[in-house]
């Protein structure tokens, strides 16, 4: 009896199509855009309702505190990566300090209960509460630590010329409630309209990745540690799962070690390929690069080096 | 690049911004309301993409009444910001002909031209999984969710844990075609490979089961792959779940085509490990199930 196990046929490296494509772009659009639709409406309301004396008071004026409280909201206020970045950008219009922001923007989709409970759920059976632990653990480390980086940058150099500018001429206009209600309208179409374009660009270069790259190229990688971490980085980041599913993709790379895994779901939160478009909506591009490096170093230090054990021998 | 200014062309701008939340929201809701969502979706986000839609199609009217009382109460003049209070007009200096393109263009295509599962390159590039243990979360059917079968929540899944008495991973559970053949998945073959006892009860069965062909890749041309997709999440995340099929013959099937095989359930150890095998006896071409997907 002969047999021929496909999953073991590497004969190829990247094999297109074009319905597979549109599939895979379609799928995501359709699990992202109610999202995203969740985010612009509360940013509508964020605009036209919160005044930014309130952001002020509210945010620790120390910057430590700030940062924590920017890495901790999103057990509180989650909200996935699709639908945070156009919150974040009406918050820091708001007056949010940036460096909160940076935390919350980079913890907000992995540090939040239902992100919790879906790793949890998928290792079930492989020491899922240690994974779920070493994720949301080295995900608030990851978000504090570059938050307190940025904490220690210019503005300007960080944001877009019109957010910036923006947040320093940031002013309100006694409105009813009615005009209010108006003006969220108006803004939560426009910022719609935005994130929208941002994402379909983004979506459309995962689903090629997503698709057309053999997924099996990277099994050789998988005994050594660092070489394992590093692949499974990359291909969160061509992936670009959200961050609410991913866990039970990670969870199907049992060849890989628990670190390399985590380096997964860590990282493609933050980094990947439809991220770098709508990280556009806020950040200058130099600072996109910075970030994505400075992530990209972080991770992969924390995840190789860091006493994670291999939980599954 | 830029065609349509808010100075130059607002009644344009207008128009083509209402045109994007009837699209976005008509395509939404279409999906949800036609059932094609069940090809692209898990069950649990299905309700999420119908409120959208509804949610986009109010917001056009909404959106011009409030874009009359913008021009009311007169902060244009303060120049301070735009007139959309939004990103709208941030996306002009982008070259509004561009974005609206971009919104407009590829969702349609993708919606026209998606078949609504994946082919062959997909399934090949993701690898076709014959190891049940590396999908913690993927459980048995009790029973298989074919033609016309209720959409699979969660509330559907099978508590093993709690398995009716009498009928612990029995084969009394499972139905039984016109031909007396088990009616199974994939998925419960997989499963039993991990379970010794499930083993024995289906070693030497005759049983019947429905996925997408993959044929042979080889010199081999009679062992081909029986797939059917797994999903968590969306399509993106989908993988095969995939078992050997061995049949007397060459198949001329199409690639990817459904296709309800019946035949005898094997154990083999193949590299160290237990694989569940099928001995096909006949192989009939079906129409895609409404439910594609395994959860």
């Amino acid at each position: 009896m002969t047999l021929h196990s496909n999953a073991r046929v590497m004969d190829h490296w990247f094999w297109f199509s074009l319905p597979d494509f549109a599939y895979s772009f379609l799928s995501v659009l359709l699990e992202g855009v109610p999202f995203i639709l969740a985010g612009v409406l509360l940013s509508g309301l964020i605009d036209a309702f919160l005044p930014s004396q309130v952001m002020t008071r509210c945010v620790p004026r120390n910057a430590v505190g700030g940062i924590l409280m920017g890495g901790a909201l999103g057990a509180v206020l989650p909200m996935c990566e699709c639908g945070i970045v156009v919150v974040i950008r009406r918050l820091l219009q708001k007056g949010l300090p940036l460096s909160t922001a940076m935390a919350y923007l980079l913890a907000a989709p992995v540090v939040n209960p239902i992100v919790a409970l879906s790793t949890w759920a998928a290792f079930r059976g492989m020491d899922a509460w240690q994974m779920m632990a070493w994720r949301v653990g080295i995900s608030f480390g990851l978000a504090v630590t570059v938050a307190t980086i940025v904490h220690f940058m210019s503005r300007s150099k960080v944001l877009r010329e019109d957010l910036s500018a923006e947040v320093v001429q940031g002013h309100h206009h006694v409105l009813g409630f009615i005009d209010k209600c108006a003006a969220a309208v108006r803004s939560a179409v426009g910022d719609f309209l935005d994130v929208t374009f941002y994402f379909v660009i983004g979506v459309g270069v995962a689903a090629v990745f997503n698709t057309a790259i053999n997924q099996q190229i990277i099994m050789p990688l998988a005994e050594d540690r660092s070489l394992a971490v590093g692949s499974m980085m990359g291909l969160a980041a061509l992936m670009s799962l959200c961050s609410t599913s991913d866990a039970f993709v990670a969870a199907t790379f049992v060849a890989f070690p628990a670190a390399a895994q985590i380096s997964f779901l860590v990282f493609g939160p933050v980094v990947d390929l439809k991220l770098l478009f709508l990280y556009q909506m806020i950040f200058r591009k130099k600072f996109i690069a910075f970030l994505v490096l400075l992530l990209t170093l972080l991770t992969w230090l924390a995840c190789v080096f860091l006493p994670i054990a291999n939980f599954r021998g | 690049m830029c065609l349509f200014t808010d100075c130059q062309f607002p009644g344009m701008k207008r128009l083509l911004t209402t045109l994007t939340l009837l699209v976005w929201g008509g395509l939404l809701l279409w999906f949800w309301s036609s059932g094609r969502i069940v090809s692209y979706l898990h069950p649990h986000f299905h309700a999420f993409v119908g409120m959208a839609g509804v949610v986009l199609l109010l917001l056009v009217p909404l959106w011009w009444l409030a874009s009359g009382r913008d021009n009311d109460h007169g902060c244009g003049s303060c120049g301070c910001h735009d007139h959309d209070h939004g990103g709208s007009s941030r996306s002009v200096r982008w070259g509004q002909s561009i974005v609206y393109l971009i919104l407009l263009v590829p969702v349609t295509g993708a919606a026209l031209v998606s078949p609504s599962q994946f082919g062959e390159a997909a399934v090949m590039n993701r690898g076709i999984i014959t190891d049940l243990s590396v999908l913690p979360n993927a459980l048995p059917s009790r029973g298989a969710s074919w033609e016309d079968a209720p959409l699979i929540g969660d509330e559907d899944l099978p508590d093993v844990e709690n398995w009716p008495e009498g009928q612990e991973e029995g084969v009394e559970y499972f139905t039984r075609g016109e031909d007396g053949a088990i009616e199974l998945e994939t998925m419960d073959l997989l499963f039993a490979a991990t379970e010794p006892s499930m083993q024995e009860e289906f070693s030497g069965q005759r049983v019947a089961i429905i996925g997408q062909y993959i044929p042979p890749r080889g010199e081999d041309t009679t062992g081909f792959d029986l797939v059917r997709m797994f999903v968590v999440c969306c399509a993106a995340d989908a993988r095969p779940l995939g078992i050997k099929v061995l049949a007397p013959e060459t198949i001329k099937i199409p690639r990817m085509g459904w296709v309800r095989i019946t035949g005898v359930a094997r154990f083999p150890q193949i590299e160290g490990r237990t694989e569940p095998l099928l001995e096909m006896e006949k192989i009939e071409e079906i129409e895609a199930p409404r439910e594609t997907f395994l959860y």
